[in-house]
């Protein structure tokens, strides 16, 4: 199994557990940025309030959570995934994680509202 | 936008004008490693083969547009359609891709694209559900 891999999965588990704190201590590195179309946060601090804060606000509990693509090498992991949220309804999350000593030193996510992504069925259908 | 865009539109040039030669030796280490769901290529050799296919596979491209654009000091991200062929069979490909940079070139190309083909071979069902509340 590549490091990638192992990665996801430890992920996979601590937002499971819902344990941000231990999420951000174990698998991201200190100097750690997420980087999306709407922001970039640099730092465990802000990726902890963002996660424990911010995202709930917005997305609301996470309801269910189905990975349909998933690779990884041993410093890269890409997924994506059919999330079900209780305020924004059922959105892709297209994320990657660049990996630094077996760390999320880059969370890179092309995740979009559900109001501007394409629809469920061209994902499916299309591309 | 920045050094990132720059970089960007140089990088279409380089696709747009066939030039892999160009676009390797300016754009990727030598060592660069690119991530998709159809694979995985390491170096430049495995980069041009991917390469030559892909301009190869998307013939004309009739029209490009870059929908969402974001860049850090290392990290440029962006979502993109792009529309190639005939009238008669054109193909839409929604190209989301990043790229963490080092040393001024692409050190990993990390493309989340979901081509048809992988559509159709039943992946969402293989990979089953993690969780479900």
């Amino acid at each position: 199994m590549s490091k990638g891999l192992e990665v996801f999965q430890k992920q996979m588990e601590y937002i499971q557990r819902g344990d941000v704190d231990g999420m951000l201590r174990d698998q991201y590195t200190d100097d750690c940025e997420m980087v999306t179309f709407e922001f970039v946060l640099r730092g465990k601090e802000a990726l902890g309030h963002y996660l424990k804060v911010d995202s709930p606000a917005k997305a609301g509990q996470i309801r269910g959570f189905k990975t349909v693509h998933l690779d990884a090498t041993d410093d890269c992991v890409i997924f994506v995934a059919i999330v079900e949220s209780e305020k924004l309804g059922r959105f892709i999350a297209r994320d990657a994680f660049y990996l630094r000593e077996d760390r999320i030193h880059r969370h890179i996510s092309l995740t979009l509202p559900p109001t501007a992504d394409r629809p469920l069925w061209d994902l499916e259908l299309t591309s | 936008m920045g050094w990132g865009r720059d970089f960007y539109l140089e990088q279409l040039g380089f696709m747009a004008n066939n030039d892999i030669d160009g676009l390797l030796r300016q754009h990727y280490h030598e060592d660069a490693v690119m991530v998709t769901f159809d694979g995985i290529r390491r170096g430049h050799a495995e980069l041009r083969t991917y390469f030559e296919g892909r301009l190869t596979s998307l013939g004309t491209i009739n029209y490009l547009a870059t929908q969402y654009f974001a860049e850090t000091e290392d990290t440029i991200i962006f979502k993109s359609v792009v529309r190639s062929g005939t009238n008669a069979a054109e193909r839409e490909i929604h190209a989301d891709n990043a790229l963490v940079i080092k040393d001024g070139k692409i050190w990993r190309h990390i493309a989340l694209t979901i081509l048809p083909m992988y559509e159709d071979q039943g992946l969402y069902e293989q990979w089953g559900v993690i969780w479900q509340d």
